[in-house]
């Protein structure tokens, strides 16, 4: 009998254990895999009117988490678009008029450098987010021609 | 990582060679560049980018456009290269991403293998070699060409562990290497309870903006030797405060300063600033003159950040002066905005008579309507300006000389940034103050002289630098006094001339962007038994021309107590000192000021807590095998304190933690090819550790296996002489658990954790990998797929 409460006794911690165990687990991958809602900021990101000939060549949304230990920002947008040529001060002021952004830079080309460097850009804050377009132009390559947008 | 040509190697060579060639060739038709006969770039610069980041990240962007803007490239061209950019190349650098599921897929295998295994390592792995390869690939063909290397976080990792292994010619041709918040970072001086740089001793040449002292290791355990003796005085580390990724924070829920080494005045603004620096010694003496080693860019983000609250004066001569300043302060506003700075206004309005203000101990008033209570939000701005416009026909509020209240609401109202450059710009027709309004100081239960409340809330805020735009300088005497008290000024203009008070608010604005920048070398200092403390601002720079001298204010009184050329300086604090404020203004040649404030804490240790040395530490080989590697006894002394841990250590790894009752253990594993230090840490229940004391094993020779055994620098004890040939002397069977090193050789970085310790088994291709990181327990599961994560492993 009294093995039997002692075998039961056992029985119950080691279960008592698995359970803690299986929420301290549980905990910790909902902590660190969690992910908010990407609305907000991809409204803000979609205020932004790309050029027609532009080519987007990558994208990075990063939702909001509880733990941001990477090295992107949580939430953050990452956009890149092949321009051809080198977007013109218009062409951006069109591109961020939605978004209201200050400019900088007369967007023209520094020959001096060769694989091509930031010639404008545009930044200011969007429904509490810092938004920034940046230009990049080249004179050699227009692989280098680039407009990035930056939302975090 | 062999760095042996092969034949994808040369056809990568060829095509990079003449992409080079293409460029340069059309380079050349151009009278303005400065590419020499043989197509070859001045300088390149070289970036890794960060776990996750995308090429053109913000981190890469702000590095070379921070110091290409500051370089003339009419004579002086420029190139750049971000690892991972060329599909060409034989090996391409992923930065795999560690957020999200991510961490269990790469971030749990960095942590468990010390950022050398699983996909993380192989990440790393990649980075180096494909930068050996593009180092090589350059300098073979342009002998002269110069490197600034830079790194972010996992990027960082990849430069530091790349730079042994680099070749020759491009190792000499490198200028700087600036590496943030890496998680392999090493500052041996943040280690112990007072670590020396609390007490600003002994920093590491490659330290540079580390304002948590504790540092000392990243979150995947500190790379020993951190980097070559080669490269000392030519990289330059930034760890800003609540990174937990390079080990400022040890929690990894506060990790919010990892991602702001970009931001406006950050860690890569002040990198720039030192390269351009570096870059004006190694290039020809006849292109120095394209870089701006001085210049400090303000177009755009690169401005330090700024945080400025005009306090205006409403009652001037006429609402056209009134409406003067206040389109000038709109005007200046615009330039702060577009520098990631903030502006906030207050306006106060004199009613003769009133007498409000100059009574003592009067308790603050309500700020009128129209006030901006903090700063402006951008946005909102038009709304502002209007309130505000109206504010000195319909809220006349208080009493004579009334400057008091307004600056001191202006001081206390707004959350000022952390970091930021700030001022207080207080502009009043009348200077004339008054002297007997007294102000209660709740930290010290006094009431002082409202300048003296001045100078002490501007210098406990960061400081705040008080300046004056003063319409006669008659009765400035007060003003005067708090300006040179909070690293400020004063500005007097014509009062009736309402385009005068807009140039000197211009001028004043121009000053607060170019003045000096100072930067203490920690935020905290510690004062120990001795008193003394040395306090470094030796990363301060002056925006245009040269820092001449800095006074120093050891108590943060608004008193200057000592002048130096020097940007270092040692003082001895009284007895009875418990903490306080050091403020450091510096002047530079133009006679701009900028002022800084760093605590300073007194940490009485008692001697007999010392965390105390390990004694008696021998060692015995116990077995060695034909390929050099034993297994070896370590036994100590007894512990007769309270001390429950020791730390064990194999070449600055630590493999773990051992009981405090413990004498000995047993070591496999131990390559001898070269000496082994093992060393001993006592171990509080907090986990602080004492210093090391501990032995060298001696390598063994081919010819000569048995050498004497050498006490390692801190050891208390004194070994046995024990050769490999006494083995059989002592019983192979373990008295205590056996712990495995692996020593590396130096160049494969052998990472060093003193954070975490990790188990991983491998069965029929599922990994069950149990970790301890800081503070909690991982344990993650997964089908293995890659045969060489499991090698790595």
């Amino acid at each position: 009998m009294a093995k039997k409460k002692r075998t039961a006794r056992v029985k119950k911690i080691v279960l008592g254990i698995i359970g803690g165990l299986v929420v301290l687990i549980g905990a910790t991958i909902f902590v660190f895999t969690y992910e908010g809602s990407t609305k907000p900021i991809l409204a803000v990101a979609d205020q932004f009117q790309p050029g027609e000939s532009w080519e987007l060549v990558s994208e990075r949304v990063e939702p909001p988490r509880l733990a941001c230990i990477g090295s992107v920002s949580c939430p953050s947008i990452h956009k890149v678009w092949r321009s051809g040529t080198v977007v013109t001060q218009d062409e951006l002021a069109r591109s961020v008029a939605k978004l209201g952004l200050f400019i900088e830079g007369d967007c023209k080309v520094d020959r001096g450098h060769f694989n091509g460097s930031t010639v404008c850009s545009a930044k200011g804050r969007k429904q509490g987010l810092n938004v920034e377009v940046v230009v990049d132009g080249s004179a050699y390559d227009t692989d280098d021609n680039k407009v990035i947008l930056y939302v975090d | 990582m062999s760095t042996k040509p092969t034949k994808g190697l040369s056809l990568g060579l060829s095509v990079f060679s003449a992409l080079v060639f293409s460029i340069l060739v059309l380079g050349n038709s151009m009278s303005t560049t400065s590419a020499t006969a043989e197509g070859c770039l001045d300088i390149e610069i070289v970036f890794a980018r960060g776990s996750g980041s995308d090429f053109d990240d913000k981190e890469y962007k702000k590095f070379y456009t921070q110091i290409t803007q500051r370089i003339e490239t009419r004579v002086i061209s420029l190139g750049r290269y971000e690892l991972g950019q060329d599909k060409t190349a034989l090996t391409s650098y992923p930065a795999v991403p560690v957020d999200g599921w991510n961490l269990f897929n790469h971030g749990l295998g960095a942590q468990i293998s010390n950022g050398g295994g699983f996909k993380y390592g192989e990440s790393v792995d990649k980075g180096v070699t494909e930068l050996k390869q593009h180092l090589l690939a350059v300098s073979q063909r342009c002998p002269h060409t110069k490197f600034i290397l830079g790194g972010y976080s996992q990027g960082a990792q990849v430069m530091g562990e790349a730079l042994p292994a680099i070749d020759e010619r491009s190792a000499e041709n490198i200028v700087f290497v600036a590496l943030f918040g890496d998680p392999k970072l090493y500052l041996p001086e943040g280690e112990g309870i007072i670590p020396p740089a609390c007490r600003g001793e002994k920093l590491s040449d490659w330290r540079r903006a580390v304002p948590n002292c504790h540092t000392d290791d990243g979150t995947l355990g500190a790379r020993k030797p951190y980097i070559p003796s080669s490269f000392h005085g030519r990289v330059g580390l930034w760890c800003n405060d609540k990174d937990w990724i390079c080990g400022s924070s040890k929690n990894a829920l506060k990790n919010s300063g990892h991602e702001t080494y970009h931001a406006p005045g950050g860690a890569i603004d002040k990198a720039a600033f030192e390269i351009v620096r570096r870059l004006k010694e190694a290039l020809p003496a006849y292109k120095t003159h394209a870089v701006d080693g001085s210049l400090f860019v303000r177009d755009g983000s690169d401005v330090s950040k700024l945080d400025v609250m005009y306090v205006v004066g409403a009652n001037a001569s006429s609402n056209d002066t009134y409406h003067a300043i206040l389109d000038s302060v709109r005007e200046q506003a615009q330039d702060v905005w577009s520098a990631g700075g903030r502006i906030g206004v207050v306006t106060y309005y004199n009613v003769p008579g009133a007498s409000y203000a100059s009574r003592p101990n009067q308790p603050m008033p309500p700020m009128p309507y129209g006030n901006s209570r903090g700063f402006i939000n951008e946005e909102d701005q038009e709304q502002f300006w209007r309130k505000l416009a109206y504010t000195p026909n319909s809220y006349p509020i208080i009493g004579p000389r009334p400057i008091f209240y307004p600056a001191i609401f202006a001081l206390d109202d707004p959350p000022w940034q952390l970091g930021a450059q700030k001022a207080l710009v207080i502009i009043s027709e009348d200077a004339t103050y008054t002297q007997y309004g007294r102000y209660p100081l709740a930290s010290r239960n006094t009431h002082v002289p409202y300048p003296d409340y001045l100078i002490l809330r501007s210098i406990e805020i960061d400081p705040v630098s008080v300046y004056f735009i003063v319409g006669n300088e008659d009765n400035i005497a007060d003003a005067e006094y708090i300006a040179n008290g909070t690293a400020g000024k004063v500005f007097t203009y014509d009062p009736l001339d309402p385009m005068a008070v807009q140039r000197t608010i211009a001028t004043v604005q121009q000053e607060l962007v170019e003045r000096p920048t100072v930067v203490f070398s920690n935020d905290t200092y510690y004062v120990d038994d001795s008193r003394s403390v040395t306090f470094d601002v030796s990363q301060s720079f002056a925006a245009d021309g040269e820092i001449t001298h800095y006074d120093w204010d050891y108590e943060g009184d608004g008193v200057w107590d000592a002048t130096t050329d020097d940007s270092h300086i040692e003082h001895a604090y009284p007895d009875g000192f418990s903490e306080g404020i050091v403020h450091v203004r510096a002047t530079d040649t133009g006679g701009r000021v900028g002022s800084m404030t760093a605590t300073v804490e007194t940490y009485e240790f008692p001697r007999e807590q010392r965390i105390p040395l390990a004694t008696g530490i021998k060692y015995k080989v116990l077995d060695t095998s034909d390929d050099n590697i034993s297994t070896v006894r370590l036994t100590w002394d007894p512990i007769d304190t309270a001390i429950p841990y020791l730390a064990l250590s194999v070449d600055g790894v630590h493999l773990g933690r051992i009981d405090g009752h413990r004498t000995t253990i047993d070591i496999t594993d131990i390559h001898r090819d070269e000496a082994v230090t093992v060393d001993l840490q006592l171990m509080t229940a907090n986990y602080d550790m004492g210093d090391r004391a501990g032995v060298i094993i001696p390598p063994l020779q081919s010819s000569s296996k048995a050498t004497s055994p050498q006490p390692s620098a801190g050891a208390s004890s004194t070994n046995d002489t024990p050769s490999d040939t006494d083995a059989s002397s002592v019983s192979r069977q373990p008295l205590e658990p056996s712990l495995t090193s692996e020593k590396k050789a130096p160049s494969d970085n052998a990472g060093a954790d003193t954070n975490q310790y990790g188990l991983l088994l491998v069965a029929g291709g599922i990994v069950i990998a149990i970790g301890v990181l800081a503070g909690g327990i991982w344990v993650a599961i997964r089908i293995h797929h890659s045969k060489g994560s499991a090698k790595n492993s």
